[in-house]
């Protein structure tokens, strides 16, 4: 950890105070609430945010806990996929974001617009300037759909475009275009992958596969032409064994993959892709279907404090933590949960579920002058359908290493139970953790 | 994945299905109850329904899920489908039981 940034007096004390009034070992910690009035200012009302608000409430006692974040409807993410392969309604994965919120946080329906993370203090939409003791970011990620070129998000559910990441009305559109497809009886459906780190970067995949379901349910496969297009060589997906596995079932299922391009820009009117190629080289590739994913970031207003990565592969885009610790590596009372953190794995719900108390765990140890002892594995789950109807468990963490949960399912073999968890089992243990219970 | 962790996922799974576990349990209790008058022994055709049912239920547990039967394929799904099966049969069994009866 490099330098650490002045902190005025009153914050000083504060967490003096809190130092002073708690147990040794972080178990302990965990055992009673930890006294302390800080104010602690969380970043984000998604699901990082709420399951971190709802653990620190409950881990101490006396503290303001102030939440921000504009959004009133709360989305359940990892059902975009079984919307957008028409399988779920809309409204299964809504809900009210103050429903999930327990008493004692105050939730402010505010988006922030500038961090001065010397000063402590963030900056609302209101103008409204709030200083804080510590501070949560778990903004989530931005999708930066206008980096493609004649795209705007607008337009899915048109033109033969789909996107599974925008939003629950993105994904019925998609599978809407999707339908539309089957019904026209024969076309080409073109799957991209973005050339940055990305949410559940196994919904490009998942998309893929729940559509060559659809249309081998046809029972006429062999009038639709669909190809997959990836930005890196011969990989869709970070963990060997995954991709490996991937690319040996679209071979078998006769899809096509195109590796080394990257989608630059679309002529919508035309339904034309247009790609750029590693070697430098452009591409145009007609389509009657294409789903999109866009490259994503940090927030804008991550981007533009002084929170963001300085250099290495995340410098510019993404929240700068300590991956283990999720502790700010130069602002030690900045911690990073979610889609945010620049590591190099986690960026999906199940990740959340991993690093939420490991946040709160070192976040509690911090404010009571203790080492920061627990540590993010980089563990990160993805149920990878594989067709609809079943679906292969990974879990892996840092350097792709697989972290099986239960011994008794393969990480490596399609399964009907694990199609089930994903169906049935996913959204009780999201809420679970939203609640701050797992 | 500890067992406290897998047993509040359970409870957060079977929370929007209380009505209906609460519905089968006075289902079968209503039926012990009012039953419990009924001589005789079990009929002979009591095990062929109460199983009869638990395959019609293991049958349609995976589209029930989105899913098919031909995805049944590690031991693991084959034990829950099993206990899907053995659940219902016991279930059918303990709730026909008093009314099929011949003397």
């Amino acid at each position: 950890m490099s330098t650490s940034p002045t902190q005025p007096l009153r914050r000083k004390l504060l967490l003096g105070l809190a130092a002073g009034a708690t147990a040794a070992s972080p178990v302990a910690l965990l055992a009673k609430p930890l006294k302390s009035q800080a104010h602690i200012v969380i970043l984000g009302a998604g699901a990082a945010g709420i399951a971190m608000a709802n653990r620190l409430r409950r881990s101490i006692d006396g503290a303001r806990i102030t939440l921000l974040g504009a959004r009133k409807e709360h989305h359940y993410q990892p059902g975009y996929t079984m919307i957008a392969s028409g399988l779920w309604p809309v409204k299964r994965v809504l809900s009210s974001t103050s429903q999930w919120l327990g008493n004692g946080i105050d939730w402010l329906a505010q988006d922030v617009t500038a961090i001065d993370a010397r000063q402590q203090r963030v900056e609302l939409s209101n103008q409204q300037q709030l200083t804080y003791d510590l501070l949560v970011v778990a903004t989530g990620c931005q999708l930066n759909y206008h980096e493609i070129e004649g795209f705007d998000i607008s337009m899915i559910g048109q033109h033969g475009i789909g996107s599974v990441y925008a939003s629950p009305a993105a994904a019925q559109a998609t599978s809407e275009q999707i339908d539309a497809l089957v019904s026209k009886g024969e076309g080409r459906a073109l799957f991209t992958l973005s050339n940055t780190p990305l949410k559940c970067a196994g919904a490009p995949l998942k998309m893929t596969f729940t559509t060559l379901s659809r249309l081998e349910k046809t029972g006429q496969r062999e009038r639709f032409q669909v190809d997959f297009f990836s930005p890196y060589q011969n990989r869709v997906f970070a963990v060997p064994t995954y991709n490996d596995f991937v690319l040996k079932r679209w071979q078998e299922q006769k899809v096509g993959f195109f590796d080394q391009r990257v989608l630059t820009g679309l002529d919508v009117a035309n339904r034309t892709a247009y790609f750029a190629h590693t070697d430098g080289s452009r591409s145009r590739e007609p389509y009657d279907f294409i789903h999109l994913v866009p490259p994503m970031s940090a927030p804008d207003v991550i981007k533009a404090s002084d929170l963001v990565w300085h250099d290495g592969p995340f410098a510019g885009n993404w929240l700068e933590v300590d991956q283990y610790s999720l502790q700010h590596r130069r602002y030690p009372n900045v911690f990073g949960v979610g889609d945010v953190i620049g590591t190099p794995f986690g960026k999906t719900a199940a990740s959340v579920k991993m690093q939420a108390p490991v946040a709160e765990r070192n976040i509690l140890a911090f404010l009571s002058g203790q080492p920061l002892s627990a540590r993010y594995n980089g563990y990160t789950s993805c149920p990878l359908i594989t067709s609809i109807g079943r679906a292969i468990l990974s879990e892996f963490g840092y350097e792709g290493k697989l972290l099986p949960s239960f011994g008794f399912i393969s990480p490596t073999e399609e399964s009907w139970l694990v199609w089930m968890m994903k169906e049935q089992m996913l959204q009780p243990a999201y809420n679970a953790m939203l609640h701050g219970k797992v | 994945m500890s067992l406290d962790g897998i047993l509040m996922i359970l409870w957060y799974a079977a929370k929007p299905w209380l009505w209906l576990i609460v519905l089968l349990i006075l289902l079968l209790v209503a039926s012990l109850w009012l039953g419990r008058q009924r001589q005789g022994k079990a009929h002979a055709l009591l095990w062929p329904i109460a199983i009869g049912a638990g395959l019609a239920g293991m049958i349609v547990a995976p589209w029930f899920t989105h899913s098919k039967l031909s995805y049944v394929a590690t031991w693991p799904d084959r034990l829950v489908l099993l206990v899907i099966g053995i659940g219902i049969t016991l279930y059918c069994w303990c709730l026909l039981k008093n009314w099929l009866r011949q003397p």
